[in-house]
C-alpha cells in the first residue's frame, strides 16, 4: 500500500550572490543579482507501508529539500506530494499529527528541562492516551537505555544520550511515518548502534515506515532494503540496495596464501594476478568475464593454497563511485 | 474537541511557567529592575513640575502623573514574541515549529502568558506594593482597577498581535533588530509608554485614537486612573476587541504569505 506519492516534485530556490570584498557587499545593498537554483527537479516516487527507505547523495544534493516537502515544512514550487492521503503543507496541523521527524542538526527538546517534561508536553500536543503514552515511554526508555538520562536538562546530555531523546520524542505519539534526517550525524560508533537497533524495532514491531537520510553507509546496509539515490536534485537511482551493490560491484578480490613460492604462472580469462610477495598473491576478478567459485576451483588444483580470502568492495566504495560520477 | 485543544496551549503554558523558573538570576534581576525605573521618572517629573511651576502638565498633576508611570511600568510594553519568532525564523527552529500540530501563533501566545503571569505576581505586583509605601500610589476604586485589569489584559493581546505580525517579515528580510527598534520607538511614542498621549496636540491624540497603539497602554491606564465614565471604559473596551479581531485577520493573511515564503535555512 502506497503511503507517500510523490509526483514531478520540484523546488527552486532564489538565492543572491555577490564577489568578495568590502564594496561588492556593500554595493549589494542596492543591487543584487539572484541566481535561482533547481535544488529538486521532477522527482517521482512512492513510499510503501512498513518499508525503511534510505536517502542518500552528497552535501546538497537536495534529499533534505525533499524531505522537507514531504513532512510539509516547505511548499513545492511544482508537482505533488500526497502522504497518508493529506497534502502535506496545505493540511500540516492535520497532517503532522501522523508523522515523527527527527532533524539530526537541530533540537526538538527544550534547552533548559529534562527530556521527560518534553515527553509529557509532547503527549498532550499529540492527545496520546495516558495509557499508550506510558507503555510507548517506558518500552523506548527501556530499549534506548535511558533510565536516568531522561531527567537530566537537555543542555547537559551529550550528543548521543540527546539525540536517543529526541527519537522518543519523535515517536512517542505512534507516528505512521517517521523521517530521519541524518540521526547518526556526530554520533560514536556505540550510539550509532543503539539508534539503529531501536529503529529496527520500532520497524517490526510498530510496522512503522522510515525514510532515513545518511552519509553513514552502515546505517543504510543496516537498515534499509530500498535505497533512493539523489544527485543535483534528480533520482539517479532508486531500488534495492542489493541491486545496486551489483550494478557497480565490477570486480572481487582473492587474495592467496601458497605453501610454496609463487612461480607457476596462474592464467586465467577474467583473473588478473598481481604477485605481493613470494607466498602471496592477489587476484583480481572481473565478474563480467569469470565467477570467483571456478578461479577458485582452478586454482586449488594447480597450486598448494594454504590460506585464501575474497574481499568485497563494500557499498561505500559503490557510493564513492557513484559521487564520483 | 476544544478541550483537546485548549489542553494543548495549557500543557506548553505550564512548560513555559516552568522554564521561566529555571534562571533565577534573571528573576532577581527584574524584580529590582522596576522599581529602579519607578524612582528614576519619579525624580524626573518631580523637577520638571519644580521647575515649570505649573500645577498640572497635560492634563495632569504631579501625584496623578506618578500614578500613571507607575501603571505603565507595572503593565509594562515588552512582549517576549519580538525577538522569540525573529529567532526562530533565522535559526530555523521554524522547522521544528512546523513539524508540530499547533500553531506557532498559538504557541508563542501561550508561552508570552506564562511569562506574563510570572511577572505579574513577581514583578508587577511588589512593584505596585512598593510604590504605595514609597510613591503614594493607590487605586481608584475596585470597579476601575477590574475594568482596567481587563483593558490591560486586552491590551497586551493587541500588542502580542501587532509584535507577531511585525516580526513575521523576519521571513523576507532575514533580520529584525532595525525593524524592532523602530517598532519599539513607535510603541513607546503611541502607546503613551514615554509621555500621556494628553501631551500631545489635539490633532495627533484624535489621529492617535483611529490606531491601535493607545489601546495597548495609555487607555487601560487612564481607565485605572479613573479618567472615564464606566460606560465610556466599556466603549474602550469594546474598540479593543474589534482590534484584537482585526488584527487577527492580518495576522492570518500575513503567516499565509510567510509561509510558502519560508526556506528552511539552518538545517
Amino acid at each position: 500500500m502506497e503511503i507517500i506519492e510523490v509526483r514531478n516534485l520540484s523546488k527552486v530556490y532564489k538565492t543572491f550572490r555577490r564577489k568578495e570584498g568590502i564594496i561588492a557587499a556593500f554595493l549589494s545593498l542596492f543591487n543584487r543579482k539572484y541566481v535561482t537554483k533547481k535544488a529538486v527537479s521532477n522527482v517521482n516516487f512512492d513510499i510503501h507501508k512498513g518499508e525503511v527507505v534510505g536517502f542518500i547523495g552528497p552535501n546538497g544534493a537536495g534529499k533534505s529539500t525533499v524531505i522537507k516537502m514531504m513532512t510539509g515544512i516547505l511548499v513545492p514550487t511544482s508537482g505533488t506530494v500526497k502522504a497518508l492521503g493529506f497534502v502535506p503543507f496545505e493540511e500540516r496541523e492535520k497532517y503532522v499529527k501522523h508523522i515523527g521527524v527527527v532533524f539530526g542538526q537541530k533540537t526538538q527538546l527544550w534547552w533548559d528541562i529534562p527530556p521527560i517534561d518534553a515527553f509529557y508536553l509532547l503527549r498532550d500536543i499529540y492527545d496520546v492516551p495516558e495509557k499508550q503514552f506510558k507503555e510507548r515511554l517506558n518500552y523506548m526508555i527501556k530499549i534506548l537505555k535511558l533510565k536516568k538520562i531522561v531527567e537530566t536538562p537537555v543542555r547537559n546530555l551529550s550528543l548521543g544520550e540527546r539525540m536517543r531523546c529526541e527519537l522518543i520524542a519523535a515517536l512517542l505519539h505512534n507516528p505512521e511515518i517517521v523521517f530521519l534526517d541524518e540521526p547518526t550525524i556526530g554520533l560514536d560508533i556505540v550510539a550509532k548502534e543503539h539508534i539503529r537497533a531501536f529503529i529496527k524495532h520500532i520497524n517490526q514491531k510498530y510496522k512503522t515506515t522510515f525514510i532515513v537520510t545518511t552519509h553513514d553507509m552502515d546505517d543504510i546496509e543496516e537498515l534499509c532494503k530500498r535505497v533512493i539515490v539523489i544527485d543535483y536534485g534528480k533520482i539517479i537511482y532508486d531500488g534495492l540496495l542489493e541491486t545496486l551493490r551489483k550494478r557497480y560491484l565490477k570486480n572481487k578480490i582473492i587474495n592467496i596464501v601458497l605453501a610454496k613460492p609463487y612461480t607457476k604462472k596462474f592464467v586465467m580469462n577474467g583473473a588478473k594476478v598481481s604477485k605481493i610477495d613470494e607466498y602471496n598473491i592477489s587476484i583480481k576478478v572481473d565478474l563480467d568475464k569469470q565467477n570467483v567459485s571456478n578461479i577458485i576451483g582452478k586454482l586449488l588444483h594447480s597450486h598448494n593454497v594454504v590460506d585464501l580470502c575474497i574481499d568485497e568492495i563494500g557499498i561505500k566504495e559503490v557510493i564513492k563511485k557513484i559521487y564520483g560520477g | 474537541m476544544f478541550f483537546s485543544w485548549l489542553n494543548k496551549y495549557l500543557a506548553i503554558y505550564k512548560l513555559s511557567l516552568k522554564q521561566a523558573f529555571s534562571y533565577r538570576f534573571e528573576f532577581g534581576i527584574w524584580a529590582i529592575l522596576h522599581p529602579v525605573r519607578l524612582v528614576i521618572l519619579y525624580f524626573l517629573w518631580s523637577s520638571i513640575f519644580n521647575y515649570s511651576g505649573a500645577a498640572a502638565l497635560g492634563g495632569m498633576t504631579l501625584s496623578e502623573l506618578i500614578a500613571y508611570y507607575v501603571t505603565a511600568v507595572v503593565l509594562d510594553t515588552y512582549v517576549g514574541v519580538d525577538r522569540r519568532l525573529p529567532e526562530e525564523i533565522y535559526k530555523g527552529d521554524m522547522v521544528i515549529a512546523f513539524i508540530r500540530p499547533v500553531t506557532v501563533f498559538g504557541r508563542l501566545l501561550a508561552h508570552e502568558l506564562a511569562n506574563r503571569s510570572i511577572a505579574f505576581l513577581f514583578h508587577m505586583l511588589p512593584t505596585a506594593v512598593f510604590a504605595f509605601f514609597f510613591l503614594g500610589y493607590n487605586i481608584v476604586s475596585v470597579p476601575y482597577t477590574a475594568l482596567a485589569m481587563a483593558a490591560a489584559f486586552l491590551g497586551l493581546l493587541i500588542n502580542y498581535e501587532l509584535t507577531f505580525i511585525i516580526a513575521t517579515t523576519t521571513f523576507w528580510t532575514r533580520a529584525y533588530y532595525g525593524t524592532s527598534t523602530l517598532k519599539e520607538g513607535l510603541l513607546y511614542l503611541m502607546s503613551g509608554w514615554l509621555i500621556p498621549l494628553t501631551f500631545f496636540p489635539l490633532i495627533i491624540q484624535n489621529i492617535l485614537k483611529f490606531t491601535p497603539y493607545p489601546y495597548i497602554m495609555f487607555f487601560p491606564n487612564t481607565i485605572f486612573l479613573g479618567k472615564y465614565a464606566v460606560s465610556q471604559a466599556l466603549g474602550i473596551i469594546a474598540i479593543q476587541i474589534f482590534w484584537i479581531i482585526a488584527l487577527y485577520g492580518v495576522y492570518l493573511t500575513v503567516w499565509h504569505l510567510a509561509k510558502t515564503k519560508f526556506t528552511g535555512e539552518g538545517v
